[in-house]
């Protein structure tokens, strides 16, 4: 399994050689030390997924016990 | 049970119709989602903001608007149906209605799953082109959309391609064409540093010159990345005429950069604690030839970068 502290790694030795590290620089690290990689694929998995299909409101409502316009609504 | 014939609740059966027939209405949502929460309505908003984040595909949003629905009320009967749709349950319920939903709900793969499905048979069956032509394809695909994931793809990429011990080359000439030389190169190193291989400093080295070549350039940037790079260097034995070469250029573009970091490094080497050592060792190439189960035992050799 890969490593999920570079970051700190590298600030934190950055730190213990007495660098100084501006914050803009720190922001820098960060960014160029991401993104983590995956753990597992189905973290990627429900991003490929298709957006589901829209079924309309009744099928919805009908399972909270509601009629499609509800009591009242024109 | 008036509250529920109110004008407010009329509202929200708009809303939720509007999240659900696929022409949301921003205006309701907007006129809904102040409703207190001590409200007898405030399940069913929470039911339609539940409903608007499972079609926008976010089951964080999801998993929180639903835990906010009280178990005893009407909207709670859509709970575990939900729960199993956004991927936050294993298994779907067992009731009529929730079948009937399952139903009308049933997707079809799309095209990027099985290109996924595809590019895990490839590994398996140990086919490396086919392998990086189709992670390749996810990664473009997913770039406009999603450019972390897609970046995070490419990390897994470069992990499955290293414990194949294949050698990368055209995973590599894809990832050129889709993120440019620059960023390509970047992640193929930042992979490297990840997995604490021996190869990582040699990589991030070609990072850097690229970087120093690369005009303008944000100097903040460049100084992360030059300290990402002495921090890989620490850790390995390094090609003394690269050191040089870097410095060079560095010393060339960012004079004071190099005075910065010089200073630094000598208040390290004065401790004289440390073992320095201007040791050549062949850049690697491949990442077959950084294999070995025993490359993390390497050894911790510092390195003096601005010899006097």
């Amino acid at each position: 399994m890969m490593e999920q502290d570079l970051k700190e790694k590298v600030l934190s030795w950055a730190k213990r050689k007495s660098i100084p590290v501006e914050g803009e620089v720190e922001a820098q690290v960060r960014k160029l030390l991401s993104p983590y990689p995956f753990g597992s694929l189905s973290e990627l998995t429900q991003i490929l997924k298709p957006r589901p299909p829209y079924v309309g409101p009744g099928i919805w409502l009908r399972a909270i016990g509601r009629s499609p316009k509800g009591e009242g609504h024109a | 049970m008036a509250f529920l014939d109110s004008e407010q609740m009329i509202i929200i059966l708009d809303a939720l119709e509007s999240v659900t027939n696929g022409m949301e209405n921003p205006g309701l949502l907007e006129q809904i989602k102040d409703i207190p929460r001590e409200s007898k309505l405030r399940p069913y908003v929470d039911l339609v903001f539940a409903l608007q984040a499972y079609y926008g595909q976010y089951p964080t949003r999801v998993r929180e608007y639903l835990t906010s629905i009280p178990d005893d009320s009407p909207p709670a009967r859509l709970k575990p149906l939900l729960f199993y749709l956004a991927g936050l349950a294993k298994d779907p319920p067992e009731g009529r209605v929730d079948r009937e939903i399952l139903k009308a709900l049933q997707q079809r793969k799309s095209y990027l799953e099985t290109a996924l499905e595809e590019a895990e048979q490839f590994l398996q069956e140990d086919h490396e082109d086919s392998f990086s032509d189709s992670i390749a394809y996810l990664i473009r695909e997913l770039y406009g959309k999603f450019p972390e994931a897609s970046k995070q793809l490419t990390l897994w990429a470069w992990e499955k391609i290293q414990e194949n011990g294949w050698d990368g080359s055209l995973l590599d000439a894809h990832l050129k064409m889709i993120f440019g030389d620059l960023e390509a190169t970047r992640l193929k190193a930042l992979y490297s540093l990840h997995a604490g291989l021996p190869e990582a400093w040699e990589e991030w080295t070609s990072f850097l010159m690229k970087l120093l070549h690369t005009e303008p350039r944000n100097e903040k940037t460049v100084e992360a990345s030059l300290m990402i790079w002495i921090y890989a260097a620490i850790q390995v034995q390094v090609d003394a005429q690269r050191v040089q070469e870097v410095l060079e250029v560095l010393e060339r573009k960012y004079p004071q950069l190099k005075a910065k970091y010089e200073k630094a490094l000598e208040e390290q080497t004065a401790r004289g604690t440390d073992v320095f050592v201007n040791t050549v060792n062949p850049p690697v190439s491949s990442p077959r030839r950084c294999a070995s189960p025993s490359r993390k035992k390497r050894d911790f050799v510092q390195l003096e970068l601005f010899p006097s």
